[in-house]
């Protein structure tokens, strides 16, 4: 890693509290400043593509093709969101972007079901040597 | 054989297309808890694992037994990745599409050592919940872990009785690495969507590998013996090993033999043909065998050709190791193993040309069922067993 630079910004105690709560989905942060560098850059690259969409170039090493493969995953995971709630635009195209529900993905319903065991069957485990440890 | 076993619900889900289900519940009472049943074959070439979703509808998956430590994508989709204790990483045909490493094979004690493997395991079991639509977070999970048949060996019990048991050496890793361990796992798809589970392995009920396929083609779910068979024989084509298994069934007894090396033999084969050109590891090699496709200088090729020679050479030395069982007369025969669905017609035309006839003198599991037995068979395990608990 090169030479880095301390910068200080101020935040409100909502802001901090908005990051923190992402740690959860990030569990491989380690520290408080690794998790708001986290933020940062994620947020710099949304408002690279955003710059680069509006014809504004790209960061230097970076080509337009390059910068749209990076952001895609995050838009896509964005357009999650927007589909759920019905913001996507016909141009996109109409569809649940809902992830499959465990509902959704079932041939037969959720019941739970319930079968009796024959009193025999847990003798017969035990007797070919299998037992719990 | 009877038609109410659990394997004949097995094909015929496969014949109709639709997922098998059980009148079975998805959970056990082991004392004062609940946990999800899941099954687990610890296989050489690949970990099959199995879970009964909460309507009795079951699923399997499969993961060879590839890892590599995951690398930032610079362009195109991500990969389905996982971080265990700060160590991101790909496993199965991810890992193998980006060079991974073929865990070391062997008995049980030697292999859950080596912690990437138990980083695949607990992985492996993640991604089964995750197929099977279990939401992220929190499970408590009762383990069926098949292990090699020779393994399970004879014991002294605590009156002096003979009884068969887990070898000692291979309890004690169990009991150290996997019984009551705790998995923190994040798992990030290919969009770069992160979910955190947490798996607690509550119990663990190893059994013979062999014995998952006995108890699929004897036993009706509900753990009843359905069959009017009394004795059989067992052959299991693995990826490591080569089985066969002698079974009575009243009471339960097997005795058991390895004849030999597995479907690794044809994978090898198949890697020395393509060497020094393409490195094939053991792993890699077996899922040529299995997709028929190689990727060659960035393109996909069809395989079928080299992999037909080799299943002739050395898919007939595998069948020549077990010819005596398959001609023997006096008990039936099942064939079962990722290697009966490789050398399907192979076997065929040696039954045919002994006069043998199917579902009278022999079973060969078909479909992709056959790779996926000994795990299926090791979750109505723990299902059985957990019944005769006292709670």
């Amino acid at each position: 890693m090169g030479r880095t630079t301390t910068k200080g910004i101020r935040l409100t105690p909502a802001e901090l509290h908005r990051a923190a709560r992402l740690r959860d989905f990030f569990p491989e942060v380690g520290e408080e400043a690794e998790l708001h560098k986290l933020v940062f850059l994620r947020g710099l690259l949304l408002l690279e593509a955003e710059v680069a969409g509006a014809g504004g170039g790209t960061p230097p090493g970076i080509s337009e093709a390059e910068l749209g493969t990076i952001v895609l995953p995050r838009i896509l995971a964005v357009l999650q969101l927007l589909g759920r709630l019905g913001k996507i635009p016909p141009l996109l195209g109409a569809g649940d972007w809902s992830p499959p529900s465990l509902e959704q993905r079932l041939d037969a319903p959720l019941e739970q079901v319930d079968g009796a065991i024959d009193a025999t069957a847990a003798q017969d485990i035990e007797r070919i040597g299998s037992d719990f440890l | 054989m009877a038609r109410t076993t659990i394997v004949h619900e097995l094909i015929a889900a496969a014949d109709e297309g639709r997922s098998p289900q059980f009148a079975i519940r998805n959970t056990v009472r082991l004392g004062k808890l609940t946990p999800l049943v899941v099954g687990l074959d610890n296989g050489n070439d690949a970990v099959k694992m199995a879970v009964l979703q909460p309507n009795g509808v079951l699923i399997t998956l499969r993961i060879p037994t590839a890892y590599r430590e995951a690398a930032v994508i610079r362009g195109g989709d991500g990969e389905v990745s996982y971080t265990i204790n700060g160590t991101t990483f790909w496993i199965g045909e991810v890992a193998l599409r980006h060079d991974g490493d073929a865990l070391p094979i062997g008995p049980t004690r030697q292999r859950l050592i080596d912690s990437r493997l138990r980083s695949l395991i607990a992985a492996s079991i993640g991604e089964l919940l995750v197929q099977a639509g279990y939401a992220p977070g929190e499970h408590t999970i009762v383990l069926g872990f098949s292990i090699p048949n020779n393994e399970i060996v004879p014991l002294r019990g605590d009156e002096g009785e003979d009884r068969l048991g887990v070898d000692p050496e291979t309890r004690a890793v169990l009991e150290t690495h996997v019984k009551g361990a705790t998995w923190s796992i994040t798992r990030t798809d290919a969009n770069g969507i992160a979910q955190a589970w947490s798996i607690h392995i509550a119990a663990v009920l190893p059994q013979a590998q062999t014995a998952g396929t006995v108890i699929c083609t004897t036993k009706a779910p509900n753990g009843a013996t359905v069959t009017d068979i009394e004795e059989m024989d067992v052959i299991d084509i693995g990826g490591g090993d080569l089985q066969h298994t002698q079974v009575k069934i009243s009471p339960y007894q097997m005795i058991n033999w390895r004849l030999g090396d597995g479907t690794i033999r044809v994978a090898r084969g198949l890697g020395e043909r393509f060497a020094p050109r393409l490195a094939l590891n053991d792993v890699a090699a077996q899922q040529v065998l299995i997709t028929r496709r190689m990727l060659v200088s960035g393109k996909w090729r069809d395989s079928s050709p080299a992999v037909r020679d080799v299943l002739n050479s050395q898919g007939q030395a595998i069948i020549a190791a077990v010819l005596d069982v398959l001609r023997q007369s006096k008990r039936f025969v099942v064939i079962t193993g990722g290697g009966a669905i490789l050398l399907h017609d192979l076997l065929i035309a040696r039954l045919e040309a002994e006069a043998k006839r199917r579902g009278e003198d022999y079973e060969l599991i078909n479909h992709d069922i056959a790779s996926m037995l000994n795990a299926i068979g090791a979750l109505f395990a723990v299902i059985f067993r957990a019944a005769g608990k006292k709670s």
